[in-house]
């Protein structure tokens, strides 16, 4: 999900000239990527200056990282993985887990192409999802937003987040049902 | 094994798929699922985009020193080290004196 118009070949001979220490290169990357890694941070933590702490964590990480990058996966699948490591990090450092601000977020829905009433009901849809969501614990919103969002298997997601594919399908299971829930209960 | 059936598409074998089109209870909850899915699809959908100082931040951290790992318990053993050094010299001083 980088810019519209970028070709995978570009995005790979950025990332080659940036492993060789380019940081104009890097740059350029951090441009195409930065909506794509903000906008999962967001989902991940539910409050956009902690999720701005996140992602740019994450995009410093990579950086430093990026001499081991061996390509084996697609460079935003890296950088995704990074950046659900880093929120998860530092969402357990961090000592404002007190509250849990999802309706922070929606406020840059494109819904400009939308019938005013299909806009309304989009829009009362996402906010009862965020709120609900906001109600799931850390690990359950977690295993929502990978699987449910970012269309994650079972397997990358058991795999970054070190538990087994079996812990994964149990706990995503666990979190459909009290989402459903919630969900009722905010509509 | 609805909100696997709803959600992720499995399919339902035969006897559920009949129990599901007589029980209401269970088409109630089907129909949570569904509106879940709906929801879930409305929340991918939405564009989320980094604040427009995102880029220049991140560049301007770039070189920001690697935190040293494990600098700080270094710092304790040389502390201890010196102490117990001490410590021993001041001993030793008493016992020759005594």
């Amino acid at each position: 999900m980088t810019s519209p118009g970028v070709e995978g070949s570009e995005i790979e001979s950025l990332v080659n000239a940036a492993r060789n220490g380019d940081v104009g290169a890097f740059g350029r990357l951090v441009e195409l990527h930065q909506h794509e890694v903000f906008g999962l941070a967001v989902r991940l933590v539910g409050d956009r200056e902690m999720a701005a702490d996140v992602a740019q964590e994450a995009m410093i990480r990579a950086w430093r990282a990026l001499p081991k990058f061996r390509g084996d996966a697609a460079f935003s699948t890296w950088l995704h993985r990074i950046t659900v490591n880093t929120a998860w990090t530092l969402r357990s450092r961090s000592k404002r887990n007190t509250a849990d601000p999802l309706d922070e977020i929606g406020d840059v829905a494109d819904t400009s192409w939308l019938t005013p009433e299909r806009a309304g009901e989009a829009a009362m849809l996402r906010d009862a999802l965020r709120m609900a969501l906001g109600r799931l614990p850390e690990v359950h919103r977690t295993l929502v937003v990978l699987k449910d969002v970012e269309g994650w298997t079972h397997g990358e997601i058991a795999e970054t987040l070190g538990i087994s594919v079996t812990a994964a399908k149990v706990r995503l299971h666990r979190a459909h049902v009290k989402l459903r829930e919630y969900l009722k209960e905010e509509l | 094994m609805l909100p696997g059936h709803v959600l992720g598409g499995v399919p339902l074998g035969a006897r559920d798929a009949h129990h599901l089109d007589r029980c209401l209870t269970c088409q109630a909850e089907a129909a949570g699922y569904r509106t879940l899915r709906k929801a879930l699809v409305e929340y991918r959908d939405e564009r989320v985009a980094a604040p427009p100082w995102f880029v220049a931040r991140v560049m301007s951290l770039l070189d920001r020193p690697v935190p040293a790992t494990g600098g700080r318990a270094r710092v304790r053993v040389l502390t201890a080290v010196v102490v117990a050094g001490v410590a021993v010299a001041v001993w030793g001083r008493r016992r020759l004196v005594s």
